[in-house]
């Protein structure tokens, strides 16, 4: 890769993201993932998976700018049901509720609103920026990839994720490990012989990523939100008073906004560790470095906006590892790798030179669906309280009967259907017994492509495993990938020899 | 022992059980080299070992009690929420059972209708604009992008 050649195609990439039809797409994955985060209870990785069927047959572009649109745009959505319910819509959100309801209580609920708006698109930009100055060499490191490294890399992916993701790592573990089992479904492609299909001829061309992510995240949070139902819905604040901080909060804001973009971007790199850790990470950070650290929790500005920023920055940090070496940082990505594998693409480092189009048409539109969602969420503060009273009851059977539709059209099958439901079933399952799902959709995802490395791997060293260490890379790789298992346990250890020392003295 | 301590167990006992069936399921499988060194069985192999290492783990944790204590608000379990889940669980099926021999609209309408007045009551006239338009609207827009949802007991 050229620098020129690079050069040039980042900017083609601005005239790509620019066409009418990428547009269309664009400001409708903004306006939907706005929507979607504003309703409690359906995340930007329901929301795609629904859209999923949709998009099969349509420019791959077109639907992975929407995606992005929905992924981001969601996280501006988010902070309406933080700040005026105190409820997050998803997990990310929970820090803002923090500081974020408390201000609308104390009726500063539009500052709030505002200030969450304008952190999450600077650090949104910002991050974006980063996103193209660390693409390219991330992809150069992974290019020379063979098969030995690229299977050392989809094992890191995947330990990585299982141990970071949940509170448990075998639990994470196991959840890779039956991601890893769906994906051996179906005709082994180098023997022909048809592996684990149960005797079910639709089993035969494989489980469909498509199935199994409606059915573990739409079905199984369906299940959720009708437990939730139960609980009654809360009444949202209303929003009085100046939408506008004062100069002073300005000030005070500018520093935590940029702090909680580099922590945020920092962690969404990481696989596995999504928006979550990222606003966890950022809000203590800024307790910590405040003159007065208790305000916090009591309806401080810079409590709202750190985490915010540290969320938006975290979906674009998840981006880098996705498209440059095709592992994903987070759910949502894991799911938007699915999507490329369904179009046919196949994602890993070569993406930046086979598909440069697609890469930066992609990362480019993002600087605009920044620009858009601004203007739109500005104004749209005082209409969110509305959106915020949709009847759990009705959204709950929209999400199914779009759920089965689009299922059901993806093969005309109701095989699919049933499928479905068994998967949205064992989601509700892994929610109940605390596993977390990502590792699954990240096994689901790298399955094949890592049996394939593992196969041509052994071909190359005649069956000998030792190949997976005759590269530094590689080696490096794999001793990441134990280390990433037995981090928690080192921790562990590392605590209890902590708390020995002081009994000692 | 606690609730979560039996979940974990059970866990612990379902993955063995799991992983011992996944490998007796790749046993079976014909070993075929064609030029390759491993063949068909040898990862779903090292798949199945793991799981069943992953549920002894699991397991004994469970039992030793390594189990983590922060879990959500598992005690607040009410029976009838679980009934409630089971009830939704089971409408779907039926929906899902019907929905070729009646046809998208019918059956999507009628599926509709049955959580929207149990799950929003009070509010009988939304529930009715949104049964019968969200499944008409949806037969439209899959009718334009050229997908044809069964058609059942209607003509088109």
């Amino acid at each position: 890769m050229e620098l020129v050649g690079t050069v040039g195609h980042v900017l083609h990439g601005f005239a790509v993201s620019a066409e009418p039809n990428n547009l269309l797409f664009l400001f409708i994955g903004v306006v939907l993932g706005t929507l979607i985060g504003l309703l409690p209870g359906i995340g930007s990785s329901t929301a795609i998976a629904l859209l999923l069927p949709v998009t099969y047959g349509m420019n791959p572009l077109a639907a992975l700018i929407m995606f992005a649109g929905i992924y981001y745009g969601a996280q501006y959505g988010n902070t309406a049901s933080a700040v005026l319910i105190n409820t997050p819509g998803t997990a990310s959100a929970a820090m803002t509720t923090l500081d974020g309801y408390p201000m609308a209580k104390a009726g500063r609920a539009g500052a709030a609103l505002a200030a969450a708006t304008i952190a999450s698109f600077i650090s949104g930009t910002v991050s974006i920026v980063l996103l193209t100055v660390l693409a390219i060499p991330f992809a150069r490191f992974a290019l020379d990839f063979g098969p030995a490294e690229y299977f050392a890399l989809t094992l890191f992916a995947l330990s990585a994720v299982s141990s970071l993701t949940g509170r448990s790592v075998p639990k994470g573990i196991l959840a890779a490990l039956l991601g890893l089992m769906i994906s051996t479904v179906g005709i082994d492609l180098q023997s022909g012989v048809p592996r684990f299909t149960m005797g079910v001829l639709a089993f035969q061309d494989g489980i469909s990523f498509l199935i199994v992510i409606v059915g573990f995240f739409a079905i199984a949070e369906i299940m959720i939100n009708v437990e939730r139902w139960f609980q009654g819905t809360l009444e949202p604040i209303s929003i009085k008073g100046k939408l506008w901080l004062t100069r002073d909060e300005w000030r005070r804001c500018i520093k935590p906004i940029i702090r909680g973009c580099l922590v945020g971007f920092g962690v969404g790199v990481l696989p596995g560790t999504g928006g979550t850790v990222a606003t966890v990470l950022a809000y203590a950070t800024e307790r910590r470095l405040a003159k007065n650290p208790e305000r916090f929790g009591k309806g401080a500005i810079e409590g709202v906006v750190s985490p915010e920023a540290a969320n938006n920055a975290s979906t674009c940090g998840a981006m880098v590892p996705m498209l440059t070496l095709g592992v994903p940082g987070s759910d949502t990505t894991a799911v938007m790798l699915g999507a490329l594998v369904l179009y046919g693409i196949v994602p890993g480092p070569h993406l930046f030179v086979d598909q440069p189009n697609l890469v930066w048409g992609l990362i480019n539109s993002m600087y605009l669906g920044n620009v858009v969602l601004v203007i739109l969420n500005l104004p749209l503060i005082g209409v969110s309280v509305r959106i915020l009273r949709t009847p759990p009851g009705i959204l709950m059977a929209l999400i199914l009967a779009v759920a089965s539709v689009g299922t059901y059209s993806f093969d005309n099958s109701t095989t699919d259907l049933f499928a479905m439901l068994f998967f949205g079933l064992a989601g509700y399952g892994f929610r109940k017994l605390d596993i977390p799902v990502s590792p699954l959709i990240l096994g689901l995802v790298l399955g094949s492509l890592m049996e394939q490395s593992f196969r041509q791997s052994m071909v190359i060293s005649s069956g000998n495993p030792i190949i997976f260490f005759s590269s530094w890379t590689a080696a490096m790789l794999m001793v990441m990938a134990i280390l990433s298992l037995l981090a928690p346990a080192i921790g562990h250890l590392f605590r209890l020899l902590l708390k020995a020392v002081p009994q000692a003295d | 022992m606690n609730v979560k301590t039996v979940k974990d167990a059970l866990l612990g006992v379902g993955t063995v059980v799991l992983g011992s069936a996944y490998l007796f399921a790749a046993n079976l499988l014909p070993a075929l080299h064609t030029g390759d060194p491993v063949g068909p069985k040898t990862f779903p192999y090292l798949i199945g070992i793991a799981t069943l290492v992953c549920g002894v783990v699991i397991g004994t944790r469970a039992i030793l009690g390594h189990s983590h204590d922060d879990w959500s608000d598992e005690e607040s379990d009410a029976p009838t929420r679980m009934l409630a889940v089971g009830g939704v669980y089971i409408w779907t099926l039926l929906y899902f059972l019907v929905f070729e021999p009646l046809g998208f609209l019918l059956s999507c309408t009628m599926f509709m209708l049955g959580l929207c007045f149990f799950f929003n009551r009070g509010h009988p006239i939304a529930n009715l604009i949104v049964s019968f338009a969200i499944p008409f609207f949806t037969y439209v827009l899959f009718a334009q992008l050229g997908i044809t949802l069964p058609s059942g007991v209607f003509p088109y």
